[in-house]
């Protein structure tokens, strides 16, 4: 029973810590050499069998002396002894148990021994028995019972016998006897299991190798846990010579490592960090952890999570270094990469919250700029009223006092105009509403044109001048009521800025490619129609260059930067000075950038400035015109005039006053009604730069034919050979518009305007008196009214021209305008006003009607209603656009035409292709004038509108816009 | 002198249509389109309108009187109205307009209805209106005066 005992206080010692032996595979990374299974570590130590792979010395002064190791020793130590000290207890007590009980067995045999010779007696003489036998009994009681199983020796005795006979007392003996027996032998088993015991303990349970054992499975505990750790772990000392290392990529073998230092083994980024940073461990004597990047030639970019200790002596001297180190590159780039990434995340998201505030200011802008046009709007038509009820204020008697406030009245309401329009503009092109026209036009004509324009409200004694370069083409394709805004607003610009001199215009073909030249840039200027590309391989690219020169005050340096900028001017001074919104030249800029160009200035104070500006422009090449030449080749006359015309490259306009009195000395002059009304004195010309060869062609053949054949090579549209056949400087009339030729040379000029005045009603193609009209309105969108009406006026026009006849000249003289409306109140309100503007129109009730009136007689100026029966306006205005490009009209329009007008005298006379050819400014009354249905009219190619209801000075406006005459 | 007296109320009269909305500014370019060669053309165009319109508004009403109203058809007659009473300055029908033409837009029968009795109930009034200035204005010029021009 004490072997047991034995066996559980073993267990209860050693049951914890280790676990059982595992084996000893892969043991390779330590460079520790194993002492086998059984073989006595200590002995090995002090054998110091392999010196080389580690230093056991030093493993064991270690132990020894370092302070954790003589700790782990002691324990050891205590701990063996404890147990010892506990088996010893346990089996001395054993001891003591055994031994009582030898003396109760030996005391038992004496009494019974007595007993029996007692009983000898008794046979004698007394009996006590039954005592005796408690007595027996007793006694096992009174052993301590410290085991259960103890208690087998209680059992009680089986006798057969009667109690009390002799043979009961014999067999009672005998069994005791028997039982005396077997507790002795129990006992000398015990004895000999003690003396085993005791050997055994000698033998077996040295220290040595109880701690060899544990050393030995902590041994096996750390290669089942690190065999395949990506550590290292080392040991060096306070020189930080390596002592011990632990490698898990043994690269090097231990010889090259131990007793080296890390900055002898290695070389590379990180090495004499890692020295560093055990160093420091060592000397503040603190452990410390650290992550360190090392790039060896041994091993390569690596990163390793490094951590070191101080190993102390007993004395608490350092002694050196413990570290572990643990590869974490993978990891190291997973962070980095997450950090990266994070970051990247951030930035993107403060990109988007950038992003989305730009784009919520952009609104907010748009917004504005938005609400800055509609209010623009809205203040327009309202402040019109007031400028043309003061303008028809100032045709009443008026006494000078009032009229010199009226002027003032005048000039700030046309001024706010100004602005608003400005503003209008501006917003257009920044929100990409504005719409590039491409349209064929002569830059001869514009520069003319502006410069005539300006020189007619020219109030100050100022020469302007201009000239176009010999090689500009023609004609050139691009959006000419844009270019001639620009124009004017330099012009008008230089004008305001200067007193005496002169002011000019100068455009020159650039030979070389602009360097600013962006091919997108063009495609978006010049492009605006798709359908264009098609005409494309027929067309070049030229780039204009127009200087707008002046002898104004100039500019100074300092304000050259902020030139183009929105209400801006050059200084608070000038704006007091000059006035102005300062919005000219940034809608300038803004109208050239969108055209592919550049707008810039240079300038010296007090001398003048120039505004230059480079401008890409389509031109057809020569193929194209020499077709339309062929057209109207047969009209050899109206060619050579008009060859002439085309190449005059210089104008010049002197101040007014000088002229006006030449004019009135002379009388030999030409007048051109550039004015509002067609006074003829309005604008006029040098008399004496006029071309002597000119006047004598003129003046040779009979007024009315040179008129006229004036009229049909304006209408022809006709381009030949550049030919210089200038000595005229100044010329008056050009063919790119039809009316500006039309305003005739001196002689005819009066009689003409005379003979207009008195013959025209009875040339007018459609003339509308009030009774007509209401007809009309009561045939209530009756197709064929307009188609009767126009065809016999339509047929002796054809005639008229077949006969040369001047009869139908005075048409020309007032502009064509054709107001397309099915609501006869709108008819009647607008053809009254026209009638108070000195106009008379035609008037259409729908979209397919104005298509008849157009394939019949040519318009300057189309007045279309958007909303309409039969064929709205947009249908209309687009068919009108296809037939002005492709020169036929759409196949329905035509057949259409052709049940409705079926006489054969009429369909075969459609007007000259170039005659309609020329692009008619179209203009929409819409109901609403919000951007949605301004954007569709434009779209549709319409020009402009106007908003209904429509007032005077809408009216007014229109036609000074577009009827430039 | 008769014609002052005309003139004034005329100029009264005038002020209180003008103030309550009935008419606007573009009667007032209609007024200033008369002249020596159209003496009576506010007249005519007046008159026009009225005729015109009521024509109009009975044809709004016989199509919103079917079971299928052709809202296309309606508004179409609408646009008509507004572009009139655009014209003519008759700024209330006008407005009432616009909003019979969103109820044409959203093909809402119920709306449409309600704008008719409106637009109905300011033709009405407007005509009334323009009725009296016509009746002052020939008194005006019977009297030799001239009438006077308005302005809001």
């Amino acid at each position: 029973m004490g072997g047991e005992m034995i066996e559980d206080a073993d267990a209860e010692v050693l049951s914890s810590m280790w676990p059982v032996d595992i084996g000893n595979e892969a043991r390779k990374q330590f460079n520790i050499e194993n002492p086998g299974m059984g073989r006595d570590m200590l002995k090995d130590v002090t054998i110091k069998e392999d010196p080389s792979v580690v230093d056991f010395k030093r493993l064991l002064e270690l132990t020894n002396y370092s302070e954790k190791g003589s700790s782990q020793l002691a324990y050891l130590v205590k701990h063996w002894q404890y147990k010892h000290v506990n088996t010893a207890r346990l089996i001395n007590e054993e001891l003591d148990i055994l031994n009582k009980q030898r003396q109760e067995v030996e005391l038992k045999k004496q009494e019974i021994l007595e007993e029996h010779q007692f009983e000898e007696e008794r046979y004698t003489g007394s009996r006590r028995q039954l005592s005796v036998l408690d007595e027996v009994c007793d006694i096992w009681g009174r052993v301590p019972k410290r085991r259960n199983d103890v208690l087998a020796y209680n059992k009680k005795l089986d006798i057969d016998a009667e109690y009390g006979t002799v043979i009961y007392w014999k067999e009672r003996a005998i069994q005791l006897d028997k039982m005396l027996e077997a507790s002795i032998h129990r006992e000398q088993t015990l004895m000999q299991k003690l003396q085993e015991t005791i050997k055994n303990l000698e033998t077996k349970s040295s220290p040595v190798e109880e701690l060899s054992q544990i050393l030995k499975r902590a041994d096996n505990f750390l290669h089942f846990i690190l065999q395949t750790a990506p550590v290292v772990i080392g040991h060096q000392d306070k020189e930080l010579r390596y002592r011990f290392i632990y490698n898990h990529f043994p690269s090097l073998e231990g010889e090259e490592i131990i007793g080296k230092t890390d900055v002898e083994i290695f070389d590379g980024d990180g090495v004499k960090e890692i020295q560093d940073f055990k160093r420091e461990v060592l000397e503040r004597g603190l452990p410390a952890k650290r992550e360190m990047t090392f790039d060896t030639p041994l091993f390569g970019a690596k990163t390793f999570l490094i951590y070191v200790e101080p190993v102390f002596s007993k004395e608490g001297e350092k002694i050196g270094v413990n570290y572990m180190g643990m590869d974490v590159t993978d990891q190291v780039a997973k962070r980095e990469k997450m950090v990266k990434l994070r970051e990247e995340m951030a930035v993107q998201k403060a990109k988007e919250t950038e992003l989305n505030r730009t784009i919520h200011i952009t609104e907010e802008t748009m917004r504005a700029k938005q609400m800055l046009a509609t209010m623009s709007h809205e203040i327009r038509s309202p402040l019109t009223g007031v400028v043309s009820m003061a303008e028809i204020l100032s045709t009443t008697k008026l006494d000078k006092e009032q009229r010199h406030l009226l002027d003032v009245m005048l000039s700030s309401g046309d001024l706010v105009l100004q602005l608003i329009n400005d503003i209008l503009d501006l917003s257009k092109v920044e929100s990409g509403a504005m719409k590039l026209e491409a349209t064929k036009f002569r830059p001869r004509e514009v520069v003319r044109h502006v410069l005539q324009t300006a020189a007619a409200s020219l109030k100050k004694n100022l020469t302007l001048e201009g000239h176009v370069g010999d090689e500009v083409p023609v004609e050139v394709i691009g959006d000419v009521l844009r270019i001639r805004q620009i124009l004017t607003n330099l012009i008008s610009n230089a004008i305001k800025f200067t007193h005496e001199g002169k002011v000019g215009i100068n455009l020159d073909v650039v030979s070389e490619k602009y360097p600013g030249f962006r091919e997108e840039q063009l495609k978006r200027a010049s492009l605006i129609d798709d359908e264009q590309d098609n005409h494309s391989q027929h067309e070049n690219i030229v780039w204009l260059r127009c200087d707008v020169y002046d002898t104004g005050i100039g500019i100074p340096e300092k304000a050259l930067p902020s030139l183009f900028r929105k209400y801006m001017q050059a200084s608070a001074d000038h704006a007091r000075k000059y006035g102005g919104t300062g919005l000219g030249l940034a809608i300038c800029k803004q109208l050239v950038g969108l055209m592919g160009g550049n707008l810039t200035v240079t300038s010296q104070e007090n001398h003048g400035s120039t505004f230059t500006f480079i401008l890409p422009f389509k031109v057809l090449l020569k193929q194209d015109s020499g077709s339309a030449d062929e057209m109207d080749i047969s009209d050899g006359e109206a060619v050579a005039v008009s060859t002439k015309d085309e190449i005059v490259g210089s104008f010049l306009f002197k101040p007014r006053k000088l002229i006006d009195s030449v004019v009135r000395k002379t009388k030999l002059y030409r007048s051109c009604n550039y004015g509002a009304l067609g006074t003829s004195n309005q604008l006029s010309e040098e008399s004496d730069l006029f071309s002597s060869n000119y006047e004598s062609k003129k003046s040779a053949s009979p007024p009315g034919v040179s008129a006229n054949s004036d009229a049909r090579c304006s209408m022809a549209e006709a381009e030949g050979p550049a030919e210089q056949n200038c000595d005229i400087k100044v010329y008056g009339f050009g063919n790119a518009n039809k009316r500006d030729e039309e305003c005739t040379d001196a002689k005819q000029g009066f009689t003409v305007h005379k003979f207009d005045n008195s013959n025209m009603d009875h040339c007018r193609i459609k003339k509308i008196d009030q009774s007509e009209c209401e007809r009309m309105m009561s045939a209530d969108g009756d197709n064929m009214a307009i188609s009767d009406k126009c065809h016999p006026t339509c047929q002796s026009q054809g005639h008229d021209k077949e006969n040369g006849n001047a009869q139908c000249l005075p048409n020309s003289r007032s502009p064509k305008i054709l107001l397309v409306e099915d609501n006869k109140i709108n008819v009647m309100v607008a053809q009254t006003m026209m009638k108070q503007l000195g106009h008379k129109i035609d008037v259409v009730n729908n979209g397919l009607e104005a298509i008849r009136a157009l394939q019949h007689f040519h318009y300057d100026l189309i007045l279309m209603d958007v909303y309409m029966p039969v064929m709205d306006g947009l249908q209309a205005t687009r068919l009108i656009r296809s037939f002005e490009e492709h020169g036929c009209w759409d196949a329905s329009v035509v057949i259409r035409d052709e049940h409705a007008t079926p006489r054969s005298d009429l369909s075969p006379y459609y007007p000259a292709a170039g005659q309609c050819r020329k692009r008619i400014p179209i203009i929409a009354m819409t109901a609403n004038a919000i951007t949605e249905s301004a954007a569709d009219c434009l779209a549709s190619g319409m020009d402009s509108f106007i908003s209904k209801p429509v007032t005077f000075q809408n009216l007014r406006q229109c036609l000074q816009q577009y009827l430039p005459c | 002198m008769e014609s002052d007296r005309l003139q004034k109320l005329y100029i009264d009269f005038a002020s209180v249509v003008f103030r309550e909305g009935f008419l606007d500014n573009q009667y007032t370019q209609l007024q200033q389109l008369q002249d020596e060669s159209e003496p009576k053309f506010v007249l005519q165009v007046g008159t026009l309108f009225l005729e015109d319109s009521g024509k109009l508004i009975n044809g709004l009403r016989s199509i919103l009187d079917q079971q299928d109203v052709d809202f296309e058809k309606l508004d179409a007659c609408v646009r008509k109205l507004m572009g009139s009473s655009a014209s003519i300055g008759a700024r209330r029908v006008k407005n009432v307009c616009m909003a019979f033409h969103n109820s044409c837009k959203k093909g809402s029968k119920e709306g449409c209805l309600k704008c008719l009795q409106q637009v109905a109930q300011e033709y009405l009034l407007v005509k009334r209106k323009l009725e009296t200035l016509f009746k002052l204005e020939t008194q005006i010029l019977a009297a030799g005066g001239s009438v006077p021009l308005l302005s809001q």
